[in-house]
């Protein structure tokens, strides 16, 4: 998965715009490798007038990696 | 991982004017920022009666026939979220880890491995279950469609599958061949008619029947749509390649539960085919 990385203190952000929203949400999940994770995709949406543009200058500022997402829980 | 701060609405299904209770579904997306067309404004009101006359709308608890259209890509993500039916859960649909390129009007929305929707949505009444119409599904392996935001098992009968929707994890649950080749797509229902009787069927066709089934515990959690795993974590959204046409939670019986192929459930299937051809929708 093409990702972004997200820092604790980028979670916090994001917690508090998500509370602005009532369609929308980020929530990082974590990698096999423990980091907290978001799709990278997501910067796609990220202009003026973008389902994201309000997360635009946290998601921009995120270090981007490839990483392994655990495998179903079954 | 429960929400904070969604307000919830209480919207009981109209009993009366198919057409009032359209008119206050478009009045509530376009408060959300969407569009509806025209035809799928006019289609919804004959789905509407249809659904009164089959009797399942009254036991609607929740439903969303994801029907954004006929304006910018965000404007149909943004009018797709808004349920017809919300009397349980979240005032819309959360769209979580996606964005429009999740949704096209022909198909309803795109799984890409990364999003899934969040309803908020506790189910009513243990003597319920789930519908969930799948305009182009594929083989998923273990893999559940509707999850809970918690561990627990009050929900685990929502999962349409093809060797177990009871199991005691929701992870053992995928769609598969059962129906024959293209089964894979169509309404899929999971219902209990009792706390130890449970049945699944896909366009009105019995696939699974347990009359001794492990009761469970009740209530189950916030329900998510798309997830596939037991409990519904957001690094387990549902893999790429599964297109929804909409899902709807339900309260009470509504079919016999003896009569297969059965009737109810045939016209429901009916009357979703004829609403979805109106977003040139094809559910099979």
């Amino acid at each position: 998965m093409n990702a972004l990385i997200v820092t604790p203190a980028q979670a916090a952000e994001i917690d508090a715009i998500n509370a602005t929203f009532r369609d929308r949400r980020l929530e990082p999940v974590e990698a096999v490798d423990g980091r907290k994770v978001l799709p990278a995709s997501l910067l796609t949406d990220c202009a003026p007038g973008g389902w994201w543009f309000a997360y635009a200058a946290l998601l921009n500022a995120m270090e981007r990696a490839t990483v392994e997402l655990p495998e179903d829980e079954t | 991982m429960i929400g904070v701060g969604i307000s919830t609405s209480q919207r009981r299904p109209a009993a009366g004017s198919p057409t009032a209770a359209v008119m206050d579904w478009e009045s509530r997306i376009v408060a959300n920022g969407g569009t509806i067309s025209a035809a799928a404004k006019a289609a919804a009101i004959t789905l509407v009666g249809s659904l009164q006359s089959i009797g399942l709308w009254d036991k609607l608890d929740r439903f969303n026939p994801f029907s954004g259209s006929d304006g910018s890509a965000t404007e149909n993500l943004a009018g797709s979220l808004v349920p017809l039916v919300n009397r349980i859960g979240s005032a819309v649909d959360i769209i979580v880890n996606g964005g429009p390129g999740n949704y096209d009007v022909a198909f309803g929305m795109i799984s890409d491995g990364s999003m899934y929707l969040r309803t908020e949505a506790l189910p009513q009444n243990i003597i319920g279950g789930m519908g969930l119409a799948l305009s182009v599904g594929a083989a998923t392996g273990k893999q559940t469609f509707a999850g809970c935001t918690d561990t627990g098992v009050g929900c685990r009968f929502f999962a349409p599958s093809t060797t177990s929707y009871r199991d005691a994890n929701w992870g053992s649950s995928s769609i598969g061949t059962i129906g024959g080749t293209g089964g894979y797509s169509g309404l899929h229902f999971a219902r209990r008619r009792t706390l130890t009787d449970l049945v699944r069927g896909r366009n009105g066709t019995l696939q699974q029947l347990d009359t001794a089934a492990d009761a469970g515990d009740i209530p189950a959690f916030g329900m998510l749509v798309f997830a596939n795993n037991a409990r519904g974590s957001a690094s387990q959204a549902l893999s790429a390649g599964q297109r929804f046409a909409g899902y709807f939670f339900f309260s009470g019986i509504v079919d016999d539960g003896v009569t297969w192929p059965n009737p109810t459930w045939t016209a429901i299937h009916a009357a979703l085919q004829t609403y979805f051809a109106s977003l040139g929708r094809t559910l099979p």
